[in-house]
């Protein structure tokens, strides 16, 4: 249809002379760390530990290397729920996230080799790694859109004891349950 | 520039807005601006503070746009406009089963229902089944007929369960989305392939509507997810206002549809979408003129007949759309969709069928810490392909107008986590008024993490549509005095609209002032005042009476349309959010409009608008959210509208109810009873228009079943 090409034509045409608009690109946004932050305190508030683990004193939230969070994350230092204060341990080695309550796998991290590690322990493993959850990680933060949004793997949690609360079950865009 | 608010001043009708608030915040504004920029090269490097955004839930992280808020996260408050997201969640239980009653709950619209699938949906003003002043986009494509400007609300109908969130901006969208965004855009966003995985299946059913819908989405492998959708509704027909007579505007549709989404290593993106859909919209009765087949009026009692006014349509569209994110700082996306709908008017004779192809571009780029830009360009090709009958018909009966469009956004950040101005314009052209600019600029103002204050000037157009231009609609024969037989002595009168010639865009000068704010932790507000000054408004114009055929016993009395009308709109919307506890949300909401119509000093004699009085100037809601057990929801929606005082047919004001029950027995299945109108047996929302015979809106009780699998 030669009215489709003559269309096509000056759309093409707007687009080259146009084009020349794009420049030079940096700056880090801070603004992703603010949102995956409140994000893990959200988490925190709806999620329950078994027994053995939740009588401690604080929640122990740990992230691996290269969390990308910045200092959005230390906004946390100063909360507390119900009563307890969040400890934030940083840049934790893979053998030693034994003890935390939550991790956070930095999406450079093998999160695989570090989920294996801590797969039969009750512990909420989240990551910003594509496919997280297929790999037996319990939260996994996925861009939709321009938006954030979260998957839950329930099996795993459900395996180790941990509860999601249907509130934040609810809310995720995909949730792993066989049952 | 056509106006400003200097010469605004001397307008009478601004007295009636709080002037004085306006001017001192404005000024308060400036000072405040200007101390912060001191500030700013007072301490270089300034010291960003730390965004905190855990007072925000859940559902209101999940509707942070990144791209916006790359410099300063503030969620929607920061967005210097006055925006409203409906998330799925909110979508869910208003116990809507089509988009309009979804969209009462957003403050600020204007939502009435006409008939059984009729709806008269705007924004700050100018409504009506055929409003023309509001922009429709479901993943962003356009469902605008450029017949008259407007949507069809029956024939855009989704499962209610596939849509991610629908955002509505009050006010002129026109710098990004060009001409018909003049009083607002509403977009509906779909979910995407990937996050549908699985069966769904839904279905309603009660005294006035049945109905349901089956989603099912599989994971094709290599980050590749498709989903197929079918959907059938049924609405029974309401009974004619004050009667037990039925109406005849029962309605029905049906629809299926796909989605394919696809992720190249998260840099890449394709998506490719359609669906079709076939339906029939019922009518009312109308009173027609009697004519012969050759357009001339009976010259004998009964001069008129009343016929229905049923519509069937079908359609289909199909888009692609590529996005490419180059760095984590820039990206492009482009898209392409070709849309087909067809309508007939069996009874009269008359359809046609539009055919819309449409190649955007769009490039998203953070230049620096300053500049966040936003360019793009567009082309669109309107096909019309009409048949004609004897009531109504379009000269000419095809036409083909192509569009293009340029735009340009700069997000400037003045002063970070204080400051940001908003400077963008879109250039258009198209083939009846030629180039149209419409140009933008926005100011933000955060002066701390709990409030922000906007305001904004910005100038946008809508087009003539086809029907201004091309209709020739034979409207009722004015029967000779007495009523008996014509004779050229006393003649019948035929009265018939027809398409205006050099007609002008409708343009619109718009002022809005905004204020959000965290009163408290739990409690936000969200206010907006605006000023809109509107030129060349659409207006019908008698031309000179045709006797030519008085011999014959008739004459004809044609109007046009024409561009006389100005018009002031004015008014406030305020909003509340109150989350009491984790289980009980209230939102309060109400909105004022007012008007001021008049004509141009030279328009000719008799000149009249056609769309004064279409809104409620008081318009109140509270809608309570509440999780009464972790298994059981009871939300109730109380809304006032005023009476409407279109010259033609006013209506009165009403209260209504709706109230919801949802049980979520587990095993991803809930159960939901919904009660609408339940204070009133019937009332009426709306006057008749051509075509469009308002009905009575009557009590409902449904239930519905969702079971995903």
């Amino acid at each position: 249809m030669p009215i489709i090409l003559r269309l096509l034509n000056r759309f093409l045409l707007v687009l080259l002379c146009t084009g020349m608009l794009a420049g030079q690109v940096h700056a880090e946004s801070g603004g992703e760390a603010a949102v995956k932050t409140a994000f893990l305190y959200n988490f925190l508030k709806f999620i329950d530990w078994p027994d053995a683990v939740s009588h401690q004193d604080a929640y122990h939230l740990c992230t691996t290397n290269n969390d990308q969070l910045g200092d959005s994350l230390m906004v946390l230092a100063n909360k507390s729920i119900n009563n307890k204060p969040i400890a934030i341990h940083r840049d934790i080695a893979g053998k030693d996230l034994k003890t935390c309550h939550m991790v956070f796998i930095a999406a450079s991290e093998n999160a695989a080799a570090i989920v294996n590690d801590l797969k039969n322990l009750p512990i909420v493993t989240i990551s910003d790694k594509a496919g997280f959850i297929q790999q037996n990680g319990i939260i996994g933060l996925v861009p939709i859109d321009n938006r954030l949004g979260f998957e839950i793997n329930l099996d795993q949690a459900n395996s180790v004891g941990i509860h999601i609360h249907a509130q934040l079950l609810k809310l995720a865009k995909y949730v792993k349950s066989t049952h | 520039m056509e106006g400003s608010f200097v010469s605004s001043y001397n307008l009478p009708l601004i007295e009636m807005m709080p002037t004085n608030h306006f001017l001192r915040l404005g000024y308060f504004m400036l000072m405040a601006f200007l101390q912060d920029i001191a500030m700013a090269a007072n301490q270089a490097p300034l010291e960003a503070s730390l965004p905190d955004l855990t007072e925000l839930n859940v559902e209101e992280l999940l509707n942070i746009d990144l791209s916006s808020v790359m410099k300063t996260p503030t969620a929607l408050k920061d967005v210097p406009a006055s925006i409203y997201v409906l998330t799925s969640n909110e979508i869910r239980r208003t116990g809507a089963t089509t988009i309009p009653e979804a969209l009462r709950v957003v403050p600020g619209l204007h939502v009435a229902r006409v008939d059984g699938n009729k709806w008269a949906i705007s924004a700050r003003g100018f409504n009506g089944v055929f409003a023309n002043k509001l922009l429709v986009l479901m993943d962003g494509r356009a469902v605008y007929t450029p017949l008259f400007s407007g949507a069809w609300w029956d024939q855009e109908d989704v499962m209610m369960d596939d849509i991610e969130r629908i955002e509505v901006i009050r006010g002129p969208g026109a710098s990004l989305w060009g001409t018909n965004a003049v009083n607002g855009v509403i977009n509906i966003v779909t979910k995407r392939a990937k996050d549908t995985q699985g069966g769904l299946v839904s279905a309603y059913g009660g005294n006035m509507r049945l109905g349901g819908g089956l989603r099912y989405g599989t994971d094709l492998g290599d980050d590749a997810y498709l989903k197929v959708y079918a959907r059938h509704s049924n609405y029974d027909e309401a009974q004619l206002p004050n009667s037990n007579a039925d109406a005849g505007d029962n309605s029905r549709l049906s629809k299926i549809g796909f989605r394919f989404d696809k992720d190249f290593d998260n840099a890449e993106k394709i998506s490719v979408q359609g669906d079709v859909f076939s339906g029939f919209s019922g009518g009312a009765a109308q009173p027609l003129p009697n004519l012969t087949p050759h357009e001339l009026p009976t010259l004998s009692s009964p001069y008129s007949h009343l016929s229905e006014t049923d519509l069937s349509f079908s359609g289909h569209y199909i888009m692609g759309r590529w996005q490419h994110a180059i760095t984590s700082n820039s990206s492009s996306a482009l898209r392409f969709f070709w849309s087909r709908n067809e309508r007939q008017a069996d009874l009269i004779s008359s359809g046609y069928q539009i055919d819309t192809l449409d190649l955007d571009f769009q490039h998203n780029l953070q230049l620096n810490e300053q500049h966040y830009l936003t360019w793009g360009t567009g082309a669109r090709l309107n096909f019309n392909n009409t048949t004609n009958g004897i009531y109504f018909a379009w000269h000419p009966d095809f036409r083909l107008d192509e569009i293009y469009s340029l735009f340009v956004q700069d997000e400037i950040t003045l002063v970070p986590e204080r400051w940001k101005l908003t400077l963008g314009a879109k250039l258009e052209h198209n083939p009846v008024t030629q180039f149209e600019w419409q140009p933008n600029a926005r100011l933000a103002w955060t002066p701390s993490a709990h409030q922000s204050f906007w305001t904004s000037v910005s100038r946008a157009v809508r087009t003539p549509n086809w029907w201004e231009q091309d209709v020739h609609y034979n409207a009722a024969i004015q029967p000779p005095k007495g009523g008996g037989a014509a004779n050229p002595a006393n003649p019948a009168t035929l009265i018939t609209i027809r398409g205006g010639q050099n007609l002008k865009s409708e343009d619109l000068l718009a002022y809005e002032l905004g204020w959000r704010s965290e009163l408290t932790p739990g409690l936000t507000t969200d206010v907006t005042l605006f000023y809109y000054d509107y030129h060349h408004i659409s207006t019908l114009t008698p031309n000179t009476l045709d006797n030519a055929n008085i011999a014959a016993g008739y004459q004809v009395q044609s109007s046009s349309f024409t561009n006389y009308g100005l018009t002031d709109i004015y008014g406030g919307e305020a909003s509340l959010d109150w989350r009491i506890t984790e289980d009980w949300k209230l939102r309060v909401s109400y909105t004022h409009t007012e008007e001021k119509f008049r004509l141009a000093s030279f328009a000719p004699a008799l000149t009249e608008t056609t769309t004064a009085g279409s809104f409620p100037t008081h318009q109140a809601m509270l809608w309570s959210i509440y999780q009464l057990t972790p298994q059981l929801n009871l939300d109730l929606n109380w809304r006032y509208v005023d009476g409407l005082k279109l010259s033609s047919q006013p209506t009165a004001s009403y209260h209504e109810l709706d109230a919801r029950l949802a049980w979520d027995v587990g095993h991803n299945l809930e159960l939901s009873l919904i009660g609408r109108n339940l204070l009133n047996k019937q009332h009426v929302e709306f006057g008749s228009a051509f075509f469009a015979q308002a009905t009575a809106i009557q009590r409902e009780i449904y239930a519905t079943v969702r079971w995903e699998f």
